[in-house]
């Protein structure tokens, strides 16, 4: 464990980790600058218009990013600083890179947090963030021309099929992640529940519920509403861990 | 004015320059992801097998493998050709990129598909990739000394307790942006491949295919307009 911190947290990778997020910084200001000019021989935005994108844009970015460091900061315990950072920054979905460090480790035969996690755990699980992060870069590489080429066509000719695929999926999808961290299966006649990870579940979601109408009156419940059910949720969790222990 | 109109100036320079920026830096990008992984595994030696390493990935294939196809698709409508390119690169794009980009578009009253509304969309992304990566270097840099601080049973309860409630929070906000009926296919598809004897980890990649078969079955045509009077 000692080892595994000394290098995770190391000098090298946080250079490595430097050089990804440069990466992302140099696209984002090369798309920032050409749609400038593109804007500004156009007139196509007022500069007071520009400056409220800005403001609004920053508004809305710091609502998730403190929800995404309740991940975060676990992620770091488990893996590091410089990790967390380039994984977190670059496709950066921390649920996913939290599971992927996971399959890593246990595919190694560790487990995350613990003394068996030695540095070719380690290794497994940066790998398999690598990999597994990888396909979302593939996929926009090879995609993105035909998606712009086919654009028309595919609002024009079934929209509704291309919305149906967008939100169905994801609903089987955390469906099925969300009882499988609650509810242990193995084969249909054994079902066992974990309570405590089903109340986090239940107090997330109802949260996030109730969060959702509120939020129609107030706004700015919006951008803080992931992060509130997570508070509610650990709560929750850990409420009813204490009253089973 | 001596410039090109702006619709063929975006087809014709715009377009093409943006699929340029984006493909380099996302095979930078693809060949700089790869360097820690091979620093840790051929300079330190720590090299952890092939075995084990596909074992990993393909358990975390069946967890995002269509995921990988799907998102870029269902997203792109909202996002544009640059929007794709930034939010793919740096992720967070259902909990903070789509947000930002509605209501920047909203908030200079653009019109859903005009220039106006791709302008405000990429200016609002590049700007929520820059404050967040500020952000997350701050929080990954304190966060050490957060968990220090941390009292014992808060640190246990991230530990724990984190997934489930994001879990459950994040499946409510897919099902709040879906009409009744999709998130009904979603629910059953979910349920139905839950409670088949497939396990975990294949059960959610199995359950997302399901879910996109049962899409393409009763989403045939737009047989009839959004508005139905019977329904």
């Amino acid at each position: 464990m000692e080892h595994v911190f000394s290098v995770a947290n190391g000098p090298v990778l946080w250079l490595l980790a430097g050089l990804i997020v440069g990466t992302v910084v140099v696209q984002a200001l090369l798309y920032l600058r050409m749609t400038l000019r593109l804007s500004n021989d156009y007139g196509i935005l007022t500069r007071d218009e520009r400056l409220r994108v800005y403001k609004t844009a920053t508004i809305n970015s710091i609502g998730p990013a403190i929800a995404v460091f309740f991940v975060a900061v676990s992620l770091v315990a488990m893996v590091g600083g410089p990790v967390t950072l380039m994984r977190v920054g670059v496709i950066g979905s921390a649920i996913f890179e939290f599971v992927a460090a996971e399959m890593g480790a246990k595919a190694a035969g560790a487990t995350l947090g613990t003394d068996s996690y030695t540095l070719q755990a380690f290794t497994a699980s940066v790998w398999v963030m690598t990999l597994g992060g990888m396909g979302w870069l593939v996929s926009t590489f090879l995609m993105t021309k035909s998606l712009d080429r086919t654009r028309d066509k595919l609002s024009v000719g079934n929209p509704q099929l291309i919305r149906a695929l967008g939100t169905a999926t994801p609903v089987a999808i955390f469906l099925t992640l969300g009882l499988g961290a609650a509810v242990a299966k193995t084969g249909l006649a054994e079902i066992t529940v974990a309570w405590d990870d089903l109340a986090a579940l239940l107090i997330g979601a109802g949260t996030m519920l109730v969060l959702g109408q509120l939020g129609k009156r107030w706004l700015w419940l919006r951008e803080w509403a992931v992060g509130f059910a997570l508070i509610g949720g650990l709560a929750a969790g850990y409420l009813v861990g204490q009253i089973l222990a | 004015m001596t410039k090109q109109n702006l619709e063929t100036h975006y087809r014709t320079s715009f377009i093409p320059q943006a699929h340029r920026i984006g493909r380099i830096t996302l095979l930078i990008a693809m060949v700089v992801c790869l360097l820690p992984a091979l620093y840790l595994s051929f300079v330190l030696g720590a090299w952890p097998g092939a075995g084990v390493i596909l074992t990993g990935f393909l358990a975390v294939l069946a967890f995002v493998g269509i995921i990988w196809i799907v998102e870029p698709i269902s997203y792109f409508p909202v996002l544009g050709v640059c929007g794709t390119y930034m939010s793919f690169l740096s992720g967070n794009i259902g909990n903070m990129r789509m947000p930002v980009v509605i209501s920047c578009q909203q908030a200079v009253e653009a019109e859903t598909g005009s220039r106006k509304a791709e302008v405000a969309a990429v200016l609002g992304i590049a700007v929520s990739v820059l404050v967040n990566l500020v952000f997350l270097v701050a929080l990954v840099v304190i966060g050490r000394a957060l968990i220090d601080a941390m009292p014992a049973p808060m640190a246990v309860a991230v530990k724990e307790y984190t997934l489930p409630a994001l879990y459950g929070a994040v499946l409510v906000m897919f099902m709040n942006s879906a009409t009744r009926r999709n998130a009904l296919t979603g629910i059953l598809c979910g349920l139905a491949i839950f409670l088949s004897p497939i396990p975990g980890v294949l059960g959610t990649a199995v359950a997302g295919i399901m879910a996109i078969l049962v899409c393409f079955a009763t989403n045939r045509r737009p047989a009839r307009p959004a508005s139905g009077q019977s329904a």
